[in-house]
């Protein structure tokens, strides 16, 4: 399958080229959407909003400068993170507490993504965010700061939370 | 580097990859209610564009086609108006032409009734010149005379229908005259 080629026909007018790239990227996009958003309802409304604006801004993209799915990526990305401000989300977590009185999960390499996810899913807001776009993006907390109007050195500080909360809550085997 | 830190870049790597691969399956009947939303491009609605556009253009093609000989025939109006305002004292002239051409009908029209006139005076005549007449100027048949005056269609068409009436009638006043001359000379 030709990416570019797709592409080109989406933008030309073809409804089975638009559909064809909102197959070929719609589960992957789907399952940003519900690492970012609390339920699967809100996870749906991020993602038909993060089609809408790919499909507006089709034009702007660059086949030259990158991938398709890495734009397509980030555009989910700031979809969700965009949700998340718009109905505050994003709770001041240096008064909020974390306390974890589970036992540890033993962590190995068989686990499953929503196992792992169940893990993360119970840090705090902030710092679930801040992991999830420094770990699994790859953002660099400049870029975290920017996307969540923040300061650099809170993405920092927020991920260092998240850090020590995990290393309280996961046992790792091999 | 702790086992603890050890665990959670483990955990963290674990995380990313399990992650990147994670996909969830997305309703494909949103595609619909997506494109319908999104500003972008389709051929349908640029199908749809295109034939409203052509039938918008058709149309003032046409308006125009139906506008422009109107200005046309409007000019020729004032035109031939023009024409027949120069043209008038001609026809003003050519009046008696039609005064000549219309007494011919009246010609042919006229022998018509001048014959029914005719058969009428013929037949007032012949009742005239009839000795009848003298039966009819009684007193008597005066009324019947009347009587025939306020029907006097039936009565002009009845009488040249019964002409043996007539020279009965004559028959009998001749007959009468005789008897009267008969019995005056009898008297003498």
């Amino acid at each position: 399958m030709n990416i570019d080629r797709i592409i080109r026909r989406s933008l030309k007018g073809s409804r089975r080229a638009q559909r064809k790239l909102y197959e070929a990227y719609s589960d992957k996009l789907m399952g940003v959407c519900i690492r970012y958003m609390a339920n699967e309802y809100e996870a749906n409304d991020v993602f038909q909003d993060t089609w809408i604006s790919i499909f507006d801004k089709l034009h702007q993209f660059d086949t030259t400068r990158g991938e398709f799915g890495a734009w397509a990526y980030r555009i989910t990305v700031n979809k969700a993170l965009l949700a998340l401000r718009t109905k505050n989300k994003f709770v001041d977590d240096d008064i909020e507490e974390f306390q974890f009185t589970d036992k540890a999960v033993t962590v190995d390499d068989n686990m499953s993504f929503e196992e792992l996810n169940k893990i993360v899913d119970k840090l705090p807001e902030k710092q679930r965010l801040v992991f999830n776009l420094y770990v699994v993006e790859g953002y660099t907390h400049a870029e975290i700061g920017n996307m969540m109007g923040i300061n650099e050195g809170t993405s920092k500080s927020q991920l260092a939370r998240a850090r020590a909360n995990l290393q309280k809550m996961i046992n790792y085997t091999k | 580097m702790s086992k603890q830190e050890q665990n959670i870049d483990q955990f963290e790597r674990l995380f990313k990859d399990k992650a990147s691969e994670y996909t969830a399956k997305a309703p494909k009947a949103n595609f619909k209610q997506i494109a319908s939303q999104s500003k972008i491009a389709s051929t349908n609605k640029l199908l749809w564009w295109l034939g409203a556009s052509f039938t918008i253009i058709a149309l003032l093609v046409s308006s125009l086609y139906f506008l422009l000989p109107s200005e046309n025939q409007s000019q020729t109006r004032q035109q031939e108006i023009e024409k027949q305002e120069v043209v008038k004292p001609n026809i003003v002239e050519q009046t008696p032409i039609s005064e000549t051409k219309t007494t011919p009908i009246r010609e042919e029209h006229t022998p018509v009734k001048q014959n029914t006139l005719n058969k009428k005076q013929e037949v007032k005549n012949q009742a005239e010149a009839s000795p009848v007449e003298t039966i009819i100027a009684h007193p008597i048949e005066h009324k019947d005379t009347t009587v025939v005056e306020k029907h006097k269609p039936k009565v002009t068409r009845q009488k040249p229908t019964e002409p043996q009436d007539l020279q009965q009638l004559y028959l009998q006043s001749i007959q009468n005259e005789e008897g009267d001359s008969l019995f005056r000379d009898k008297k003498r």
